[in-house]
């Protein structure tokens, strides 16, 4: 998340009238540096002690591939999800009036505040095979608690608000007059869509589901509960990070870190450049 | 032809529309003039398919478009923020509306491609066809908004107040353009506006609009010659109004006897004689001066001035800059103000026009 505010921040600081240019970027510098990249670069620090064949026998061991597999993969499946399904939420809740609208409104910040133990532990009890919803999937033979596509609901729903609540503002300021102009000049609904509502929201839900993406790849509380944590299948990799301080093996804790970061890091900055690219594409 | 029958509309208890009906001939330029609130974008948006009306109905053509949905009433719409896609070029958004037609319809590409590099020559942007909506100016996007809408090839082409979001000297050259532009497509169209010189200046014919009803339609100089109500009167450029009491046609406004002949046989009535600025004689060191002047504003070749009568009122009147400096008028001058005629209407709407009585000077 720095990555995004750092390319967003330095544009605008150039010409500008305001006082306290020097002052203010000197507090931000400092401050991102307390709290965002001395703890990370201890990270680094950390993992640089232990040497590098003990490095790529920690961080890429077949235990750990499939626990980065499982984190990065079920974020990415999540964050999609809630691309889609985050989109049509924002939609109902910004273009109809509905009683009840502002309760549905505030439940979609409930994944925010709740203890993610006490979501996992509830997501748990009701799709365990003897839970309310769990019962009804076993039916049909599909099982969520303890098995991959548990991670994914529970990384589904740690993560909804995050592209609700930055496609909402958008969608708000959408003015109605341009969907009024491609219908009057003959688009159907569909075509409206996706030819005139959707390019305008496209930045925003990039840059939520980037924001979903890297909250699900970092969850660990709500995910344990559910996932059942079986090596190789249902385990992820934030819980290894903490088996292996359990153990007291912070280099190999930190090793595992590393590489999850990296990855974080180039995605979002992937995402970031493709928004730059968009918006150099339009003129500014 | 388009046909607007017994129109009502309300937005919850504001009743934007009160049966309204109009008639449009073909190949026509007709401005909806009124202020905001009453009615004429509500009119415009029913015309377009937009806004569905309580009652009435719309006709092209002599069948009823109640029915027929946005898209297929085949309708071109300008909107005063001209509402482009911001994520598109030029040449996209001009051709969206043939890009979205079902396949048995569409152009083929290359045809789309022609269709665009006339309008934008039509249109005066050629070789803007790459650049993006952000990348010109108002007047430019405007006219890119116009285009769009013509490419469809409208029965009708409607504005909501079309140049509202620019700045006066673009909207000046632009609404000029817009006049030789429909003399030369003769396609029939109908704008909003709120500025009675854009209507006067722009349309064959002018609604004008008050409270959700109709106040008068006629041609610019009908309307501006023979208001039919104070509200027209008022809304059409400056006017002086003063209430007064007529007693057999006569009354007595700005310390002068006038007579309106066709109210001759009345009694004693309350009325309102409005005079228009222009409509007022000004001499300097008379005997008889009935006014002071306050300040006065040079346009061009008019000088508007503001000046005291004896009672306090304050009146507007102009005059030309040559009478202006040969009388070489100075704030808090006494002068003296003669209206040269009055218009006179009743609490009922009638009307007569007043002059002064024989020998001028009352």
């Amino acid at each position: 998340m720095s990555a995004l505010s750092a390319l967003v921040g330095t544009r605008a600081a150039r010409h500008t009238v305001l006082p306290g240019f020097g002052p203010s970027l000197g507090f931000t510098i400092v401050y991102l540096g307390l709290v965002v990249l001395i703890p990370l670069s201890a990270v680094f620090f950390k993992t640089a002690g232990m040497g590098w064949s003990a490095f790529v026998e920690t961080a890429f061991h077949g235990r750990v591939l499939a626990a980065y597999r499982l984190s990065f993969g079920g974020a990415l499946l999540a964050a999609l999800l809630n691309a889609v399904f985050g989109l049509l939420v924002a939609w109902v809740l910004v273009r109809y009036e509905f009683p009840g609208r502002k309760l549905v409104d505030a439940m979609v910040d409930l994944p925010f505040a709740l203890p993610t133990a006490v979501a996992g532990i509830a997501l748990t009890a009701i799709y365990a095979q003897n839970g309310w919803l769990g019962s009804v999937l076993a039916q049909w033979g599909i099982k969520v608690a303890y098995t991959p596509l548990g991670v994914i609901v529970a990384m589904v729903f740690i993560s909804l608000p995050f592209v609700v609540r930055t496609v909402e503002p958008v969608l708000q300021d959408l003015e109605t007059d341009v969907e009024e102009a491609a219908i009057s000049l003959g688009a159907g609904r569909v075509q409206t869509f996706v030819m005139v509502i959707l390019p305008a929201l496209l930045p925003a839900l990039l840059t939520g589901t980037a924001l979903a993406f890297a909250r699900a790849v970092g969850e660990y509380g709500s995910v344990i509960f559910i996932a059942g944590n079986l090596p190789g299948v249902s385990e992820i990799a934030p819980l290894l990070i903490i088996t292996k301080l359990e153990q007291y093996d912070y280099a190999g804790a930190t090793a595992i870190g590393t590489v999850m970061l990296l990855v974080s890091f180039v995605m979002l900055l992937a995402i970031n450049l493709l928004q730059r690219w968009r918006k150099s594409r339009m003129g500014g | 032809m388009i046909e607007v029958r017994n129109l009502s509309k309300t937005f919850g208890s504001f009743s934007a529309l009160k049966d309204v009906s109009l008639s449009i001939e073909p190949g026509e330029l007709v401005a909806l003039l009124g202020p905001s609130g009453s009615g004429k974008t509500t009119l415009l948006r029913i015309i377009a398919g937009l806004e569905c009306p309580d009652a009435g109905e719309v006709a092209f053509e002599g069948t009823s478009a109640t029915n027929l949905a946005v898209r297929d009433r085949q309708v071109g719409f300008v909107f005063q923020h001209f509402a482009l896609f911001r994520h598109m070029t030029v040449a996209d958004n001009i051709s969206f509306g043939l890009r979205v037609r079902e396949r048995a319809l569409r152009p083929s590409k290359a045809e789309i491609r022609e269709r665009v590099e006339h309008l934008l020559s039509m249109v005066q942007l050629k070789g803007l066809e790459s650049r993006y909506p952000s990348q010109l100016s108002g007047g430019q996007r405007q006219r890119v908004a116009l285009a769009r809408a013509l490419a469809v090839e409208p029965r009708v082409l409607l504005l909501d107040e079309p140049f509202g979001a620019l700045d006066a000297q673009v909207r000046k050259d632009l609404r000029r353009w817009l006049r030789h532009l429909h003399d030369d497509l003769g396609i029939t169209s109908v704008f909003v506006t709120h500025d009675q010189e854009e209507a006067m200046e722009v349309a064959d014919r002018v609604v004008v609009m008050d409270h959700g009803r109709i106040e008068q339609v006629g041609s610019p100089r009908d309307i501006y010659d023979h208001p039919v109500s104070p509200f027209v009167y008022r809304f059409l450029g400056n006017v002086n109004g003063f209430p007064c009491r007529s007693n057999g046609g006569r009354i007595h406004v700005v310390g002068t006897e006038m007579i309106a002949p066709d109210f001759a046989g009345h009694g004693e009535r309350d009325v309102t004689a409005f005079i228009r600025p222009h409509d007022f004689d000004i001499e300097a060191g008379s005997e008889q001066a009935n006014a002071t002047l306050r300040h006065a504003v040079v346009l061009g070749p008019q000088v508007r001035i503001e000046v005291n009568l004896a009672d306090g009122q304050i009146v507007e009147a102009e005059l030309a800059r040559d009478v202006f400096d040969r009388l070489s008028l100075h704030p808090r001058q006494k002068i003296r103000v003669v209206p040269r005629r009055a218009q006179i209407f009743l609490d009922d709407g009638t009307q007569a026009r007043a002059q002064p009585t024989g020998n001028g000077s009352g």
